[in-house]
């Protein structure tokens, strides 16, 4: 069956400083994103991963080409109206995670559900059921993020992200910041909602975080140097695992 | 250092320059203040020397006047010089001032007539001019509206009397009418013409110079006991010390005015200061660990951040006053106006030395020691961004279980987020609040309510003030009644008592009267009563005796009560018709007549003096001169209520500057991460205006009504300083509580403009950051 397109950018330009210091991230870039996919971006530091990444989610404006969400055209929107588009359709989970600090983690969670559904006690009851699938149980759900591990940080984090049920999150390096121990759980919570239907692209440098994709794209030099299908995550697949290994020697890892 | 100080200064180069721009406004009301209160009594008494003015003046009935009263006086203790000259003095009636008439005690003086004391000094002329030639004093120029070249008309008993104004002249005697007396310098020919008529009494007028240092009030008591042993009325007797109290009162009042709102200010710059200066801690708290751990020690990080503010502090200063020159001259030409003299301020080194330092010191105290935070930081827990004084944020308004919708919640979080900033704009506003509400209350009772005002500053407001023809009093009084009109049988007239003159009210029965005056005890009630003015409450009491003398015979009077009269300086005094006329035989023919609401008060004024002019004298639209000297006030207090609106505003939007600028610094990422979830700019930019509203509110609301209280406490203290000890200002609660709404809502408004650049806040460069 043929999978079906939920973003797909076209000739994306994207340039960072002027004169001298101007930088060219990519000049032509072309992807697609399937939806229900669980989609890795990998490549070397300065490769423009995150840039692309936020480019596709509309949370940054390429300087040319075109980003089709959902059917729609975002790369036209202005700030207010890409603002709106990415309540509904975008969640994100940041490397440095960005909970806000003077809200508990269910006040953070509420905060970006209550954009999509007025309705309290449901947005309430979505957190809770969100917050017992990441395993923060409801004593800390009350606390500050200032109080809390970063692990459970970032897992407060991805509700966050789910809450408004997007139709894609995006993970900008979610576990650059977590030790191995709370990286596994941060990257259960990925795999189980990526299992549950959730579309995910996720920019990382782990090769074990990667592991959690069914795709990965490898960019270099402002193009799609390589483009890895490895098929549904597995715990203990070895073949994944190899062609993963495979992949990256081969683009130079 | 230098460059961390530099670093520090560039860094919020806005908010240092709004900082700046309060404190040269604080600088610039204080140096005015300061410079007219050290240089308006000096130039009062520079003016006073120049001119060699007597300190103690009185006239007399030339008809009465002996040849031993001038040896008299002249062997007193401690009187250095007298001087004799003549004078007509009538009562007249000044047409056409500020569009009404105003009856005022006058001197008409020979402008010719050689004088050593009490000099005049022509400050104006017209080589224009007539057979009726007067030189007017500054008081009249000013406040009359009458220039030079112009006719200026009296009626005197119904006879007209047409000057031309060919100078103006500056004297310390007669110069303003705070003293009851005015005084008018006439042509040799124009002289010459009244001299013989009957309008006027002649009088002779004695001045005295006292001795450096002698006890003006004692040497002024002397004179008029050498009078009334003599048996002689005085016309009047007054004193420097009295008449350059009258003549300063407005000035003294304004100048303390000014004081304080430059304090109120520098109150607002100061708690403004250290709010930036906690935050700004707060927000580089990793720059500061950073610093400390490469060796900056806590006395230096505290001084580069308390050098910009003296720096910017002592610029803004030095800026204000220099400005204030600009304003002094406006500010003492208005002043000029009610004192009748003028000068011109100098640059006062003592007034801009007290400003500068005063201010530099108080900042810098408050500035330091809410820097001293810095000395608490320990460099690897200020890395962290650990803030030791700070406590972990509490999670006020949980959006799960609070009432009301997440928006309002969001929005009371972000209110609640920050203690210093609250206080700061409670303080803010509680402080502005008080100056809108007394603004506006001051406003409603000039304009709105004016009879709460003028009753306030005057005596009795009738609509008319008619005097019968001889012998037609009760013709007069039959047609009044026919017209339905209420008549009050009042007059004022000059009377003497212990020391000196004073203007006495005759009236058949103060309970008619529309404006009470009395404010201890009650109006005399019957021939041997009397109410006095508060400037005698310190000599008397109730129950005293107080004698007067009318036509040269004495009534004693017991004191019954105490009234009140601004235009008098509290030396007045009143009783009634029956005590009046133990001392006189020329009967009280004048009457207040009292119309019905809505009445034609011109056309009736029109119907007595071209349909019974056989039966009045005189009659004057007393409502017309009310209303005339309520637009003069209402002008005068509408400019100072707009531009204390004006500067009013000016803060809030400063202070909110400040405030904005600290928010949108301290809470970037906050907004971008909001931004990234989906808040689109409008959103934030409510929220972020919305949660300075409850504080804003709870402080103008909390300062609106307690300004039920504050208020009339106030405005008890400025007219108690004028000379009313009783006010009828009404506080309306309404008022208050529009006020508070307007600042609130100012407040919202500018808070909206000054978060518009959250719209250019973008949610990925944050995230890159």
């Amino acid at each position: 069956m043929e999978k079906e397109i939920i973003i797909s950018a076209r000739h994306l330009k994207k340039v960072f400083g002027s004169g001298e210091n101007k930088q060219t991230v990519y000049s032509d870039f072309n992807i697609d994103i399937y939806k229900g996919d669980f989609t890795v971006i990998m490549g070397a530091s300065g490769a423009g991963k995150s840039t692309l990444m936020y480019s596709l989610s509309g949370m940054d404006k390429p300087d040319a080409g075109t980003v089709t969400f959902c059917g729609t055209e975002i790369t036209g929107m202005n700030s207010d109206e890409l603002a709106v588009f990415r309540r509904k359709n975008c969640g994100f989970v940041f490397q440095q995670i960005y909970l806000i600090d003077k809200m508990s983690l269910m006040d953070n969670v509420i905060t970006a559900g209550s954009l999509t559904n007025k309705n309290k006690k449901e947005i309430t009851d979505k957190a809770n059921d969100l917050f017992e699938m990441v395993n923060i149980p409801p004593a800390t759900r009350q606390k500050m993020p200032s109080l809390i591990s970063g692990g459970e940080a970032q897992r407060a984090g991805i509700v966050r992200a789910a809450i408004n049920s997007p139709s894609v999150i995006f993970g900008d390096e979610p576990t650059g910041a977590l030790n191995s121990n709370n990286s596994d759980a941060v990257l259960d919570v990925f795999s189980k909602l990526n299992a549950g239907g959730q579309s995910v692209i996720m920019v990382t440098h782990d090769k074990k975080s990667a592991l959690r994709g069914n795709r990965v794209v490898y960019i270099k030099d402002g193009e799609i140097f390589g483009d890895c299908e490895l098929g549904t995550y597995s715990a203990d697949d070895k073949e994944r695992t190899k062609k993963l290994e495979d992949f990256l020697a081969k683009m130079g890892w | 250092m230098g460059g961390l100080v530099l670093h520090n200064l560039k860094k919020s180069m806005g908010s240092f320059v709004s900082f700046g721009i309060v404190m040269a406004l604080t600088a610039l009301i204080l140096n005015t203040a300061l410079v007219l209160l050290f240089q308006t009594s000096d130039a009062y008494d520079a003016l006073f020397d120049e001119l060699n003015t007597a300190e103690i003046s009185a006239a007399v009935p030339y008809m009465a006047d002996n040849d031993n009263i001038a040896g008299d006086i002249a062997a007193l203790k401690s009187v250095q010089k007298t001087e004799q000259n003549e004078a007509l003095f009538a009562s007249a009636a000044l047409q056409e001032f500020q569009g009404a008439e105003f009856t005022m005690n006058t001197f008409f003086y020979r402008l010719s007539d050689e004088r050593e004391l009490s000099l005049h000094k022509i400050s104006e002329e017209t080589e224009n001019g007539g057979e009726m030639n007067v030189y007017i004093p500054l008081y009249l120029s000013e406040l009359g509206g009458y220039k030079v070249g112009e006719p200026i008309r009296y009626i005197i008993d119904g006879t007209e009397y047409k000057f031309t104004v060919k100078g103006i002249v500056s004297e310390m005697q007669y110069g303003n009418y705070g003293t009851g007396y005015i005084g008018l310098y006439l042509s040799d020919s124009a002289y010459g013409k009244i001299l013989n008529d009957e309008n006027f009494t002649q009088v002779k007028e004695y001045l005295v110079k006292t001795t450096k240092n002698a006890d003006v009030a004692s040497v002024k008591k002397s004179v008029g006991k050498i009078f009334k042993d003599d048996g002689i009325p005085t016309i009047s007797l007054m004193d420097s010390v009295t008449s350059k109290n009258s003549r300063t009162m407005v000035s003294t009042t304004i100048v303390l005015f000014l004081t304080a709102f430059s304090f109120i200010v520098l109150l607002v710059s100061i708690f403004l200061s250290r709010f930036k200066v906690k935050n700004t801690i707060e927000e580089e708290i990793n720059e500061m660990g950073v610093l400390k751990g490469l060796g900056y020690t806590s006395p230096m990080l505290m001084l580069s951040q308390v050098i910009p503010y003296i720096v910017v502090c002592g610029v803004g200063l030095i800026a204000g006053v220099a400005l204030s020159y600009g304003l002094i001259p406006t500010v003492s030409g208005v002043l000029a106006v009610q004192s009748g003299f003028s000068y011109a301020p100098a640059f006062d080194i003592s007034a801009a030395l007290i400003t500068v330092v005063t201010i530099l010191v108080i900042v810098f105290i408050f500035i330091l020691t809410a820097a001293r935070k810095i000395k608490k930081l320990e460099p690897i827990n200020a890395i962290r961004g650990i803030d030791p004084l700070k406590p972990i944020a509490k999670n006020r308004f949980p959006l799960d279980t609070s009432k009301g919708s997440v928006g309002l919640n969001l929005v009371l979080k972000q209110a609640g987020a920050s203690v210093g900033r609250n206080v700061l704009l409670f303080t803010v506003t509680f402080v502005l609040t008080m100056l809108l509400a007394f603004t506006s209350v001051l406003l409603f009772n000039v304009n709105v309510r004016p009879e709460n005002f003028l009753t306030t500053l005057s005596e009795e407001l009738p609509d008319v003030k008619v005097k019968a023809a001889e012998d037609k009093t009760d013709e007069l009084l039959s047609l009044l009644e026919n017209e339905k009109v209420k008549a009050v049988k009042y007059g004022i007239s000059s009377m003497e008592y212990a020391d000196g003159n004073i203007p006495t009210i005759i009236c058949e029965d103060f309970s008619q009267l529309e404006n009470d005056i009395i404010y201890e005890g009650s109006h005399p009630a019957n021939s041997d009563e009397i109410a006095i003015g508060s400037a005698f409450a310190e000599d008397y009491g109730m129950g005293d005796k107080f004698t007067l003398t009318q036509d040269g015979t004495k009534h004693e009077f017991t004191v019954t009560g105490f009234i009140q009269s601004v235009n008098s300086n509290g030396l007045i005094a009143e009783i009634n018709d029956e005590g009046y006329a133990k001392m006189t035989d020329v009967p009280l023919e004048t009457f207040n007549l009292y119309l019905e609401d809505g009445a034609d008060i011109s056309a009736f004024v029109k119907m007595l003096e071209y349909d019974h002019f056989d039966c009045t004298a005189s009659v004057i639209n007393a409502a017309k001169e009310t209303e005339s000297m309520q637009m003069m006030y209402s002008s005068l207090i509408t400019i100072v209520a707009a531009v204390l609106f004006i500067i009013t505003v000016f803060i809030v939007m400063l202070i909110l500057y400040v405030i904005m600028r600290s928010m949108l610094t301290s809470l970037k990422t906050e907004f971008g991460i909001y931004k990234a979830m989906g808040f689109t700019s409008s959103q934030l930019i409510m929220r972020t205006a919305g949660s300075i509203t409850p504080v804003v509110l709870f402080g103008a609301l909390v300062s609106s009504l307690l300004g039920i209280f504050y208020l009339p406490m106030i405005f008890n203290g400025i007219f108690g300083v004028l000379g009313a000890v009783k006010n009828n200002f009404e506080v309306p609660v309404f008022l208050l509580i529009v006020m508070a709404m307007i600042l609130t809502a100012v407040n919202i408004i500018i808070s909206m403009i000054l978060c518009r650049p959250i719209k250019k806040i973008n949610p990925y460069s944050l995230i890159k950051e």
